[in-house]
């Protein structure tokens, strides 16, 4: 019973996540054309990058909490029950609904990963330890005691570590939660292609029902790229149809998020502002400063983890090192492209996203009538896809490590996590061929 | 469309979530078992892995140096259950002093006068390093 109410009570924490700094109900905002769900995702990014923020600090977290605590219920107090909006959300039956649905879709989901438990292999000997160095009041800069820390970035295993220090049960499940939390998130944000609720839910219902598997939320880091991708992905296109900047913002925090989640975070901060130079909305200035932000962030990603000294140069030169590039020859490296591409197909066939999406572009290739606004979306996506093959290809025809063991172990998350921008484009196809 | 009818249209893919996810199987061993107990379950007790041994000698012992898990399965690179060893206090450089065996009718492991025996519980021991 108890482990229940521990659940509800996270619930609500995560949700509070979504309400400040910004209130969702700002009518300026609104005026821009940022819609309630837009403000949440707005917070929830922000939110995420503070705590990204305090993972940094050589401070543990147990010293501050009450600070934080205090600081986080004024913004709360302030910005909803001061201004009477409890009042307002209690009286929109509009709004309980689907939170009530929002509720209990979480609560059957947290009840399959506290029933199953198990841990993924990456999560067991990387994310788990670190994880419990977190739990354990450590800092990032303990995280060097851990020889392994070195293979993967933090911010994954902190959220997992900072959620389960909070929980009164002191449960290590309660960490993975937040995970859980991001991907319902971003699957709810994703579904909302109109205003009718019902057909809202309805989205919502079936894309869990399709990709939810307890395996991705064992741990393993993957899911959280995942929804960050499902998240940017329609953002991007809100950003190429409105040339709003807080969309900019949007990208520009999730993309700082995947840089210390995983390593290919980096990848993908690259193919998203390749994505964000096509947009023509965007002017010159605003392009330039998206650059140097992102190169910024990048700079400081690296010093930190040089200040850290978790900077794993060492580790990586183990699979990817100049002199195994030159031992290349046109046999191996042959031999290593048949075997991809078969395998790639296998993974993309696998996942129901990646399938879809492909069933579903040839259908409106062939089928639909195209505007202009789409046809700089679907360039979008071209250069999306491209540079995802690019980098599963390049990732391991110059990895030195033996082919068919690199692909099996890793291949399918490499494909599940890159399937999530490719939600938002298959509906939005749906949306226009059949004018829901 | 009526209310019902876009109730309906909510209540069947809800239906198909829940007996996917075995819901009500899942909420009942919430209330019947306690973590410990679903995570012997995943990991095993005294058997497969043994975490649940080994979380149930951190609990009821005091435990001041690092611990070694052996257990009796046919070593593949996910089943050691080292993982569930560490201690945040210890380095990795630290000695172990500590032994956790589980299933010792299989893995033989001879428990000779440098160890005292500290528990045991059917042929599964937490044993100290002299």
């Amino acid at each position: 019973m108890i482990e229940i109410l521990q659940i509800i009570i996270f619930f609500l924490i995560f949700n509070s996540l979504l309400l400040f700094p910004l209130n969702i109900f700002n009518q300026d905002l609104h005026r821009k054309h940022f819609n309630i769900l837009e403000v949440s995702v707005l917070n929830l990014g922000i939110n995420l990058n503070i705590l990204l923020l305090i993972s940094l600090i050589n401070y543990p977290f147990s010293r501050i909490w009450i600070l934080i605590g205090i600081g986080y219920f004024s913004v709360l107090f302030y910005n909803y029950i001061r201004k009477k909006f409890l009042k307002k959300i209690l009286k929109k039956k509009i709004l309980l609904i689907p939170l009530f649905i929002y509720f209990f879709i979480f609560l059957i989901l947290s009840l399959d990963i506290s029933n199953q438990l198990f841990l993924g292999w990456d999560a067991k000997y990387f994310y788990y330890i670190k994880a419990l160095f977190f739990f354990d009041d450590k800092t990032l800069y303990n995280l060097k005691e851990f020889s392994p820390s070195q293979w993967h970035p933090h911010f994954g295993s902190y959220l997992w570590g900072f959620f389960w220090s909070i929980s009164f049960l002191e449960i290590e499940y309660f960490g993975r939660l937040s995970y859980l939390f991001i991907f319902c998130f971003s699957i709810y944000y994703v579904s909302k292609l109109n205003e009718n609720y019902v057909s809202h839910l309805f989205i919502f219902l079936i894309l869990l029902i399709l990709f939810y598997q307890y395996k991705y939320f064992s741990g393993l880091q993957e899911i959280i790229l995942f929804s960050f991708l499902i998240i940017i992905s329609k953002t991007l296109d809100k950003l190429s149809l409105s040339g709003n900047y807080l969309f900019l913002i949007i990208i520009l925090l999730f993309n700082n998020l995947m840089l210390w989640t995983k390593s290919e975070g980096l990848v993908y901060l690259f193919i998203i502002l390749s994505l964000i130079l096509l947009i023509k909305k965007i002017s010159f200035k605003y392009k330039l400063g998206t650059i140097l932000t992102l190169i910024l962030l990048l700079i400081l990603k690296l010093s930190i983890y040089d200040l850290a000294e978790l900077n794993n140069n060492n580790t990586q030169n183990m699979f990817y090192n100049f002199n195994y590039l030159l031992s290349l020859n046109f046999e191996i490296l042959f031999y290593k492209f048949v075997n991809i591409l078969i395998w790639l197909l296998y993974y993309i066939a696998s996942n129901v996203f990646f399938i879809s999406f492909i069933f579903i572009i040839i259908f409106d290739y062939f089928f639909s009538k195209k505007n202009v606004d789409y046809l700089e979306y679907e360039k979008i996506l071209t250069i999306y896809l491209i540079s995802v093959f690019l980098f599963i290809f390049s990732a391991y025809l110059f990895r030195e490590m033996e082919i068919i063991q690199s692909i099996r172990t890793t291949m399918d998350r490499l494909v599940m996590s890159a399937s999530g921008f490719l939600i938002y484009p298959s509906l939005r196809i749906i949306k226009k061929t059949y004018n829901l | 469309m009526n209310k019902k009818k876009y109730i309906l249209f909510l209540i069947i893919p809800m239906f198909f979530l829940i007996i996917k996810l075995n819901f009500f199987k899942n909420l009942y061993f919430i209330f019947l078992d306690s973590f410990e107990e679903r995570i012997s379950k995943v990991y095993g007790f005294c058997e497969n892995e043994g975490i649940g041994y080994l979380n149930f000698v951190k609990r009821n012992f005091e435990i001041n140096k690092k611990i070694r898990l052996i257990n009796s399965l046919k070593r593949n690179n996910n089943n050691s259950g080292n993982w569930a060893t560490l201690n945040t206090k210890f380095n990795e450089k630290d000695e172990v002093g500590f032994l956790v065996i589980i299933n010792n009718n299989k893995v033989n492991y001879l428990i000779d006068d440098g160890y005292e025996v500290i528990h045991n519980y059917k042929d599964c021991y937490l044993l100290k390093i002299k």
